[in-house]
């Protein structure tokens, strides 16, 4: 068997194919669901689907907090140890911003009992997403997760759809529509506005003032 | 209804039998045969220039096909290896020398084929790992100073020449000799195309190939595409082959995938993909004689005009009159593919389609032909097996048009430069393991 490249963190992926493995050197792109790989003349690669379980967790923290609290070789070890696994057993193949989404899978030991062990590890695994102690596993507070394709742990606010991107896309600002009544107006003024306007009434009550005497003065003198 | 009769058939009529042994059969003509001028079993490997069991025989104007020979069962080791040697045909209306037999190798050497249909037609049966057809040390010929209609006479028989009937693999295999109407004649491919099927082409000579058309107007070409050869075509590989007094338009005619095998019964939807994608591979090759072809490299190549393919080769040319592109690379292989999934009859993955946007390279491949046939229905299966010819040194994406096989076999052909990379897009997440040559 050729083992997949392994995880880069620079790109946030398994490392790119070099070709100087020669045959069936090989790399799994997560985002995009694609295998590549390396064919030489005369050389029969074979690919074999076998069981694990896909998960992905999205944890409330930044990209440069994941990768200086270890990144995934400590994600790894942190969630197998809680697991009760062996870290072999585990491999992180994507991770990318949302806050920090790691894209990881599960598989069992190399037993003929692997059904059954997947199972528990599964129930395992929910557990310890839904537990107090995820927080230390994941090593953030998880805000959302997905195990073998169902929520565990859903934030309606995530837009999994976007994951493809580097960057996270903002989230549009809501404009609300309410009804309002006069009491609850209450109108704030800076001290500049304020002064101004109490000029301008200062002005306008001058002017009115002298028209009135004027007026006044005028109807006298007749 | 078709007479079954040939002229000669030893230790092949009733079927197999491993008491019939010791027979000798030298130095004898057959002519105006109905099926086969001989339908015989050949010889262990290796023993050419020694045996007598079939030697100094020719077959001639025959209806049916020149020499049929079959791994001997009463030999040690036929169905790893045996061999025919020493025969000749002349104007055979099918194949001069045919097998369509399972056996992980089959040799023929020392054949001389003249003016016949089809030439020579090899088609190795079986499952087998790896499985060879070998022609060694034989020569060739075009259309013979005797005609086949003489002074323009008509009607009569004008037939096609061809020298080399593409060789292929197929997971079924013929009686040694045939009794019925249906899987006659020998070269007729009634089976899927085999995962494993090679060939070597060592030291054959193309004598008299001096143009395009036969006297009486028909079709004359030394190469061809099996009519047949719906499913796996693999490379043929010629290595220190002469053209002697060979024209250029003579060299060969690679037909299209028939339209015809666009139906329910066959290839669905399409037709079947394996005529356009294998090669006609030559190394070290010598001309000599009045007609020459006009490009006479040492190291060359001969592809079908798959459209979207060949023309996105490097150092391909199209020939018009081969219907079919020269090339002068050293990295014209193919990618075989397959299904090993217990559905791989059952679901259909097609059209899968490889593509190189940089060079702009496009292929749609089909499963194989639909060989069942109750007599009333169509058995609706087609093998997951497929076979693209590619350029060696460059990258290709693989799209299948449903859910990729969950356990999928990928080798590539052909070349032996280069080396390529493969994506192939998966609908879902998934784990996969990758072997190499486990």
């Amino acid at each position: 068997m050729i083992d997949a490249k392994p995880f880069d963190e620079k790109t946030g992926a398994t490392a790119l194919l070099t070709g100087y493995k020669g045959c069936g050197e090989n790399r799994w792109v997560a985002i995009s669901n694609q295998l590549e790989f390396i064919l030489t003349p005369g050389c029969t690669v074979r690919l074999q689907k076998y069981d694990t379980i896909q998960s992905n967790v999205r944890m409330e923290w930044t990209m440069d907090e994941f990768y200086d609290s270890g990144g995934p070789t400590s994600f790894i070890d942190r969630v197998s140890a809680a697991l009760g696994i062996h870290a072999s057993q585990m491999k992180v193949v994507a991770v990318y911003t949302g806050s920090v989404v790691v894209e990881y899978e599960i598989e069992p030991e190399d037993t003929d009992d692997s059904a059954a062990q997947l199972r528990a590890l599964q129930t395992s695994l929910t557990a310890l997403i839904e537990s107090d102690e995820g927080v230390a596993a994941f090593g953030a507070p998880v805000l959302s997760a997905s195990s073998g394709g169902s929520a565990i742990i859903e934030d309606p606010t995530y837009n999994p759809a976007a994951r493809p991107t580097a960057a996270t896309a903002p989230i549009p600002e809501v404009k609300q529509k309410a009804t309002v009544t006069s009491t609850d107006v209450t109108l704030y003024l800076d001290t500049p506005t304020r002064n101004s306007l109490i000029g301008i009434l200062v002005v306008l009550v001058l002017i009115v003032g002298c028209c009135f005497g004027c007026g006044t003065l005028t109807i006298c003198f007749y | 209804m078709v007479d079954m009769e040939s002229c000669v058939s030893i230790c092949a009529l009733d079927g197999p039998d491993s008491s019939c042994a010791d027979i000798s059969f030298t130095n004898s003509i057959a002519a105006g045969c109905v099926t086969a001028a001989f339908v015989v079993p050949g010889h262990d490997c290796g023993d050419a220039g020694t045996q007598t069991k079939f030697r100094g025989n020719v077959g001639h104007s025959v209806l049916g096909g020149g020499a049929n020979i079959f791994p001997d069962i009463a030999a040690s080791d036929h169905a790893t290896c045996y061999e025919g040697s020493h025969f000749a045909a002349y104007k055979v209306s099918f194949a001069g020398l045919s097998t369509n037999f399972d056996g992980m190798e089959q040799r023929m050497s020392n054949m001389v084929m003249v003016d016949n249909t089809l030439g020579v037609s090899m088609i190795v049966g079986g499952s087998w790992e790896r499985a060879f057809m070998v022609l060694k040390d034989s020569d060739i010929y075009g259309e013979h100073e005797a005609l086949d209609c003489p002074g323009g006479n008509h009607p009569c028989k004008c037939t096609d020449k061809n020298g080399i009937y593409s060789f292929t693999g197929t997971i079924g295999s013929k009686d040694f000799h045939i009794r019925s109407g249906s899987p006659y004649p020998m070269d007729h491919i009634m089976s899927y195309g085999s995962w494993a099927a090679d060939t070597d082409f060592y030291k054959v000579r193309f004598h008299d190939w001096t143009s395009r058309e036969t006297a009486c107007g028909s079709q004359q070409a030394i190469f061809n595409t099996h009519r047949d050869g719906s499913d796996y075509i693999p490379f043929q590989n010629f290595y220190q082959c002469e053209f002697d007094n060979v024209h250029q338009d003579a060299i060969a005619y690679l037909m299209d995938s028939p339209a015809k095998w666009n139906n329910l019964a066959d290839c669905v939807g399409f037709p079947c993909t394996a005529p356009m994608n294998y090669a006609y591979d030559f190394k070290s090759t010598t001309y000599s004689g009045t007609n020459r072809p006009s490009a006479r490299d040492r190291d060359w190549q001969i592809i079908p005009d798959n459209v979207g393919v060949s023309d996105t080769f490097r150092d391909c040319t199209f020939v018009d009159s081969w219907n079919a592109w020269s090339c002068s690379s050293d990295n014209i292989g193919t990618l075989k593919i397959k299904s090993n999934d217990v559905d791989q009859e059952d679901r259909t993955i097609t059209p899968i389609y490889l593509v190189n946007e940089e060079t702009g390279y496009s292929n749609k491949l089909q499963t194989q032909m639909d060989h069942f046939w109750d007599g009333f229905y169509a058995g609706q299966l087609h093998l997951s097996e497929f076979t693209s010819l590619i350029e060696t040194d460059m990258d290709y994406n693989v799209t299948f048009s449903s859910t990729p096989p969950e356990d999928m076999s990928l080798e590539m052909r052909g070349s032996t430069n280069g080396q390529t990379k493969i994506m192939i897009q998966y609908w879902n997440t998934l784990s996969l393991r990758v072997y190499a040559n486990d």
